[in-house]
């Protein structure tokens, strides 16, 4: 699902911030990926989004080199992945429902359609009865739940996450993660970028370990 | 295969459906927001209105210096022994002219009784012993002969003539007036233009600064796989919209003004003993009114969609 080969990514004011990384996942797999701040995670995930391009190196995401993806088809690289953020990037004027349905509204399902997959998207994560409400009225677990409803409301194979308990409690980041392990379970790949290790090493994924840009760590399944 | 006619019908059904929505959903967006937006729609309709208004004026003192094309070229006034037969031959002989189109005479028993009726002499000429005035022809060129140059030519040589007293060009003043009429249209044009250029700068800010509020916005439409003309279109129907909206404003300013400005007129008119009915803006000129604002503000629109919205593209 997601080949990394020799990436390098460097920006002119911060030096480097990913040097020679090289990894695979496989599709269907759930991992975690740890460090420090600034150790280059959320930098890996914006490269997989194509929210940046790598400086040196190729990133290939379900079988598509993403070097070579014209600026057109960039659109419709971003519908397959679900991304999921630590300030879980809600538009505050508008409702639950609205913000769920953003990309099925971007991808041009009909109406009737949207209000389906997005009640279901909200049934997952256990708000149906907020759809009405306004992000600002939701605590900050339930926005969180509200930002993965979002993520992976248009199905998509592959979900990526940065810092997605960053802002919560043990109690509820336990919850969001029992939340991605059901995805997992229906066969959605998930790349969770935390540095909650305490919980992450109570989990049995894959732990991939960046330190100064470079990977240091990889349980690669075999935990 | 087979069912590719159906599917694409279906397809363009949809795809006008869309747009239909994003149009209204714009324009909700809009009213959601009255005044910046009222504010934006009287700019444009104010700005509109003074090149119309203008051009509407110049085009109603064209079509009152048409009235006055009646008027004869040049009046022959014949010397006063010049009798009625004299002055019937040298009529005769004009009339022969291929450039000419008409020639009255007008006894001095007729500008006698005109000048009675017209000018308010009634008192001042039942005083008179006998009549002063003079035996007057008046001369109508062909339209063809009508230009100034042979108006000039025609008027030396009549002068030569030994019946002739003298003789009055008539419709010079109004050839200048005319030529003034074409510049001053002219200017508006070009004032037109300005002011539509003005338009298109109006509605090019507002949409930017319309971009720059809803940047948070329009970056997470990006992140959820927003195309780039997903995204520009709402600003370019605003532009239609503001276009539409300060076009009818103009309209409406415009034939306020004519309305308001009727009474008077006909009162001026009536006092000169003529009757002018001042027109406003016809169907093909409304057409074209909010053709030209929607043009320019979808420019404008463009202009700073294009200028602003780059789409996704990675840092």
């Amino acid at each position: 699902m997601i080949r990394f080969e020799h990436v390098f990514k460097r920006y002119p004011e911060r030096g480097e911030a990913l040097s020679d990384l090289s990894f695979v996942m496989e599709s269907g797999e759930m991992a975690f990926l740890t460090g420090h701040s600034g150790a280059g995670k959320s930098t890996l995930l914006r490269l997989i989004g194509l929210l940046e391009r790598p400086t040196r190196g190729q990133v290939l995401v379900n079988g598509r080199n993403l070097a070579t993806l014209p600026q057109r088809k960039i659109p419709y690289h971003r519908r397959e992945i679900g991304m999921i953020f630590q300030d879980n990037r809600l538009l505050p004027d508008r409702s639950v429902f609205d913000n769920v349905a953003l990309p099925l509204v971007v991808a041009g399902l009909g109406y009737k359609e949207i209000g389906r997959r997005v009640r279901a998207a909200l049934d997952q994560v256990g708000l149906l009865a907020r759809e009405r409400a306004h992000p600002v009225a939701l605590s900050g677990g339930e926005q969180q739940r509200v930002g993965i409803a979002r993520a992976v409301v248009a199905r998509p194979p592959l979900v990526l996450a940065d810092e997605p308990t960053g802002n919560l409690d043990p109690d509820l980041s336990r919850e969001i993660f029992s939340l991605f392990e059901r995805f997992n379970q229906v066969g959605v790949t998930l790349l969770i970028a935390t540095h909650d290790l305490n919980l992450v090493m109570s989990l049995p994924y894959r732990i991939l370990t960046l330190t100064g840009g470079r990977l240091t760590g990889d349980t690669g399944g075999d935990w | 295969m087979r069912r590719r006619g159906p599917k694409l019908l279906d397809r363009v059904g949809h795809w006008l459906d869309r747009q239909l929505q994003i149009a209204v959903e714009t324009l909700g967006r809009l009213m959601r927001t009255p005044l910046p937006t009222g504010m934006t729609i009287a700019v444009i309709g104010i700005t509109l209105a003074l090149p119309i208004a203008l051009y509407i004026m110049t085009d109603n003192l064209r079509a009152m210096a048409g009235g006055w094309d009646q008027t004869a070229a040049i009046s022959l006034f014949l010397h006063q022994d010049i009798d009625d037969d004299a002055a019937q031959h040298v009529a005769a002989q004009l009339r022969e002219r291929p450039e000419l189109a008409r020639v009255d005479l007008i006894s001095r028993e007729q500008a006698l009784d005109e000048f009675r009726t017209l000018g308010g002499f009634a008192e001042a000429l039942s005083q008179l012993t006998s009549n002063p005035l003079p035996i007057v022809l008046a001369i109508y060129p062909q339209a063809a002969h009508s230009s100034s140059e042979r108006l000039e030519a025609l008027h030396a040589e009549l002068l030569t003539w030994p019946e002739v007293d003298f003789a009055r060009m008539d419709t010079l003043w109004l050839q200048r007036f005319q030529a003034i009429i074409d510049l001053a249209q002219r200017a508006v044009v070009l004032l037109g233009a300005l002011l539509g250029l003005g338009v298109l700068l109006i509605v090019g800010n507002t949409i930017r600064l319309e971009i720059l509020n809803r940047r948070v916005e329009i970056e997470i439409m990006e992140l959820v796989g927003a195309t780039a003309s997903f995204i520009r279109r709402p600003f370019l129907y605003a532009g239609v919209w503001y276009g539409l909206l300060g076009g009818i404003t103009a309209w409406i300013l415009v034939n306020l003004a004519v309305l308001l400005l009727q009474q008077p007129v006909s009162r001026l008119a009536s006092l000169y003993r003529s009757e002018f009915p001042l027109s406003g803006l016809g169907p093909a000129e409304t057409l074209l009114v909010l053709g030209g604002s929607i043009l320019f503000s979808l420019i404008g629109s463009w202009v700073a969609v294009n200028r602003h919205l780059r789409g996704a593209e990675p840092g």
